[in-house]
């Protein structure tokens, strides 16, 4: 049960010249729920997208599930913060859902995928906005759909890209509640700002400012979190600004 | 003026025209390519040129130059070192320079480059109709098997990514599939209407569709009412053709937008 979901071993990466990420170690086990954090353009989304092999790397290597991270990313879904999209597509948020149950070139949709994807519209309250085109939706609506599309497929692992940026309190508790019950079956890394859900319900925390400053217990990691950053963490921060 | 064969013939190559730009144009717009498509429209005078001096048929040289230069365009416009816009100007401008440059060397034929850029279709042969059917087929087979690729990879290239989809591969098909569209139409339609048909229809129909197939099915109709309506207007008052569906269809896209928000 607690084999390893992701490994990154002295990972560098650098873009334009600059670096980005140095000797990055990281080890993931599956059922696990771990948080990176780290003030803006720390490298945070860099990391996430360099796992996926969206980005190429300096040096180091890469693993999903035991696999090279090109192949193992397929048992991943992944949640970012924006999707270059244009918002005059036409979709609605059920082609959406249903395009979750991709499963491969010359496969149709069968009924069970059609099944399973309204059964994940219902669960995630999206029924009424089955029908709606995305630039109908909210900020917080469209973000329930990326999530909701990326369980749809049954991912063993789970990559967030500061999830919970365009919703509400109430919404946030009930966000976190539900990545409770998911480590139950997948891996989850959430890139976060909002350090004061992650001291309720985060056991282990990243503290990523190009480097890992901090891997460990949350309770610990935040009482070293100021000193570390001297204060540009702010923290209990909704702020919306994403990483470059 | 029905009763004139080439009135017949340019109403079916009219029809034919409305199909390919329906479907390839709904995925240039909302792939936001339409910039491209344009430079890949101009790169083909350097194609027409070069046939034009090597005294071979014209479309059948601009062809394979037209994908070269699109399919180049696809696979290294992520490695470039210079922005991909100015790649676009740059591919934009070489394209018509080496064209008109070529053309410049047979004596009598400048007269060329004005019909390439608004085209002919009241002077379209049954040769030019073979081959828009061709390319016709060609399209239909390519969406039909591959619609939901090419719509994952369009929306969300990273998700489609993760899915399994090799995104680079249908991007350069999707660019191939729009160069021969842009060739196939460039001596019927010429390059200024080409790009008036890709883009203008599509961004209309957009907005009062829930689905691709409907968007392409709209732009389909509204293809062929502007293209209909822009012969029946240059037939009854001496009217170039081509300025005259791109006039249309701009006149259209302005009314809609001011009485249909979204």
């Amino acid at each position: 049960m607690n084999s390893t979901a992701i490994s990154v071993k002295n990972l560098c990466l650098s873009i334009n010249g600059q670096s980005i990420l140095e000797n990055i170690n990281l080890n993931v086990k599956s059922n696990e729920l771990i948080s990176v954090i780290g003030p803006n353009g720390s490298g945070k989304t860099t990391l996430l997208r360099a796992i996926l092999g969206f980005i190429k790397i300096d040096s180091g290597s890469i693993e999903i599930l035991g696999e090279q991270n090109i192949k193992g990313r397929l048992h991943v879904g992944y949640i970012p913060q924006f999707i270059k999209r244009d918002s005059d597509f036409p979709l609605t948020v059920r082609d959406i859902m249903l395009s979750g149950k991709y499963s491969g070139y010359f496969r149709k949709y069968s009924k069970e995928d059609i099944h399973s994807a309204d059964k994940y519209i219902e669960e995630f309250s999206l029924s009424r906005l089955k029908n709606k085109r995305i630039h109908e939706l909210s900020g917080g609506e469209m973000q329930r759909v990326l999530i909701a599309r990326a369980l749809v497929r049954n991912p063993k692992i789970l990559l967030m890209d500061e999830p919970t940026s365009s919703v509400d309190k109430k919404s946030q508790d009930e966000f976190f509640m539900l990545l409770s019950r998911l480590r139950e079956r997948m891996a989850i890394i959430l890139v976060t700002h909002d350090l004061g859900a992650v001291s309720t319900y985060i056991e282990r925390i990243i503290c990523l400012n190009h480097k890992i400053n901090y891997d460990g217990p949350t309770a610990e990691g935040l009482t070293k979190l100021d000193e570390t950053y001297k204060g540009s963490i702010n923290i209990i921060n909704h702020s919306h600004h994403g990483d470059k | 003026m029905f009763e004139y064969r080439f009135i017949q013939i340019a109403f079916i190559a009219s029809l034919l025209i409305s199909i390919l730009s329906a479907v390839i144009g709904t995925f240039v717009v909302m792939r936001k390519m339409t910039s491209i498509a344009g430079s890949i429209a101009h790169s083909a005078f350097g194609g027409l040129g070069l046939g034009l001096l090597l005294n071979l048929n014209p479309v059948y040289i601009a062809i394979p130059f037209t994908m070269a230069v699109a399919g180049f365009f696809s696979l290294f416009k992520k490695a470039m070192r210079i922005s991909e816009e100015s790649a676009l100007t740059i591919i934009w401008s070489f394209g018509m320079s080496l064209g008109i440059l070529l053309m410049n060397f047979k004596a009598g034929f400048s007269g060329e480059v004005l019909g390439y850029l608004f085209g002919s279709i009241l002077a379209v042969s049954m040769s030019d109709i073979g081959l828009m059917l061709a390319s016709i087929l060609l399209t239909l087979l390519a969406f039909g098997i591959f619609s939901r690729e090419i719509v994952l990879s369009s929306f969300d290239e990273e998700f489609a990514i993760l899915c399994g989809i090799n995104t680079k591969l249908f991007d350069l098909i999707f660019y191939m599939l729009t160069a021969l569209t842009v060739v196939i139409l460039i001596k019927v339609a010429g390059v200024l209407v080409i790009i008036a048909f890709l883009t203008i229809p599509p961004i209309i129909a957009r907005r009062f569709v829930k689905s691709i197939l409907k968007m392409i099915f709209l732009s389909f109709a509204l293809n062929l009412v502007f293209s209909f309506s822009g012969m029946i207007l240059s037939f009854y008052f001496d009217l170039p053709t081509g300025p005259s569906i791109v006039m249309i269809s701009i006149l259209t896209l302005f009314l809609v937008s001011v009485f249909k928000r979204k």
